[in-house]
């Protein structure tokens, strides 16, 4: 895959980085300004941003195996996030994000091989950052991977 | 692919080879050009999204390289164990090598291995391996697995590996 040199945001969560492009990101705050929905089945809550009501999702519950809690900790972010033709506006909560200079020169970004692919796969390519592994992917594909798993969990409701 | 080398003893031919134990029950065996190196505890990233017998990467030689848990693949639970044997492959003639990182519960161990012990294919050897078999012999009075590993990293054979996962799973909802 061949990227150029390009600015993304890292959005870590406890044990997994991924990184979309600035340029899809809509506003960083702090999680404390979710205004929470304790008994929403679709999402954890709401962030207001430009006076519309953007809902965030826990998407750490849905990348990892196990679920897990979805209380926000001291010092989570949200992390506003709009697709390419900015139909869709989102929000999730992570630990932390930062900015980052990658290249596929000096990150080595590879494509993720398509044997590894699942059901709703996520990643576009992965590279190595800060002797990390950061999971690139983008604001369309993260959008379609939170409505595919709320459709499942509806199915299993 | 370099080719394996290959020496005559007595009247068999007889094969180098890796032994690699990558289920508590289910052993395989690779070329002795395949197996690129053997790791102790490399630190292993989850990849979300990912199918499950090969849901996560190492840091290789500078590379991101997948790793497979053939015990997931064979229906059993991911294995505890992350020692890893690093094996290469080719999809096509002239292709750079591409390589993957095996989960295995023991050491990988050389072995000597002759036409003489082959065996045939037994009624209970797990369908899943079956289109990535080459062929199968007793060693130690163990069946051990010729496995394709370029084969084993096709998305065709992944596509199988899902689908039959899927029928299995039409299975048992219909029987309930």
């Amino acid at each position: 895959m061949s990227l150029a040199n390009n600015t993304y945001s890292l959005i870590e969560f406890s044990d997994i980085c991924i990184a979309i492009k600035q340029s899809e990101m809509l506003t960083i705050d702090q999680a404390s300004s979710v205004e929470l929905l304790p008994f929403a089945e679709e999402h954890i809550g709401h962030f207001i941003f430009d006076r519309r009501r953007i809902p965030t999702y826990q998407l750490s519950q849905h990348l990892k195996p196990i679920a897990v809690t979805s209380d926000l900790k001291h010092g989570d972010y949200c992390v506003g996030i709009k697709t390419e033709n900015e139909e869709n506006y989102f929000s999730i909560i992570c630990n932390k994000i930062e900015q980052a200079e990658i290249s596929s020169a000096t990150n080595r970004i590879k494509d993720v091989p398509l044997f590894m692919y699942g059901e709703n796969f996520v990643i576009k390519s992965m590279c190595q950052y800060d002797e990390r592994l950061v999971l690139i992917t983008d604001a369309n594909l993260l959008h379609e991977f939170i409505s595919s798993q709320q459709s499942k969990e509806k199915i299993h409701a | 692919m370099p080719e394996v080398k290959s020496e005559v003893k007595s009247n068999a031919l007889m094969t180098s080879a890796w032994l690699l134990a990558v289920s508590e029950s289910f052993n395989i065996a690779v070329g002795e050009a395949v197996v690129a190196e053997y790791i102790l505890q490399p630190e292993i990233n989850f990849v979300p999204g990912s199918i499950g017998y090969c849901n996560e990467v190492l840091s290789w030689r500078g590379d991101f390289i997948p790793v497979m848990d053939i015990s997931v693949l064979l229906g059993r639970e991911p294995l505890d164990a992350k020692n890893v044997a690093i094996v290469a492959y080719q999809e096509y003639e002239g292709q750079n090598l591409q390589y993957v990182a095996l989960k295995l519960v023991t050491e990988v161990t050389q072995i000597e291995v002759s036409d003489e012990s082959m065996c045939e294919t037994p009624e209970n050897y797990p369908e899943v391996m079956e289109p990535i078999t080459d062929s199968l012999f007793i060693h130690q009075g163990k069946l051990t697995s010729v496995i394709d590993i370029a084969d084993l990293c096709n998305e065709g054979y992944r596509d199988y590996i899902s689908a039959t996962q899927k029928y299995d799973s039409d299975q048992i909802e219909s029987a309930t």
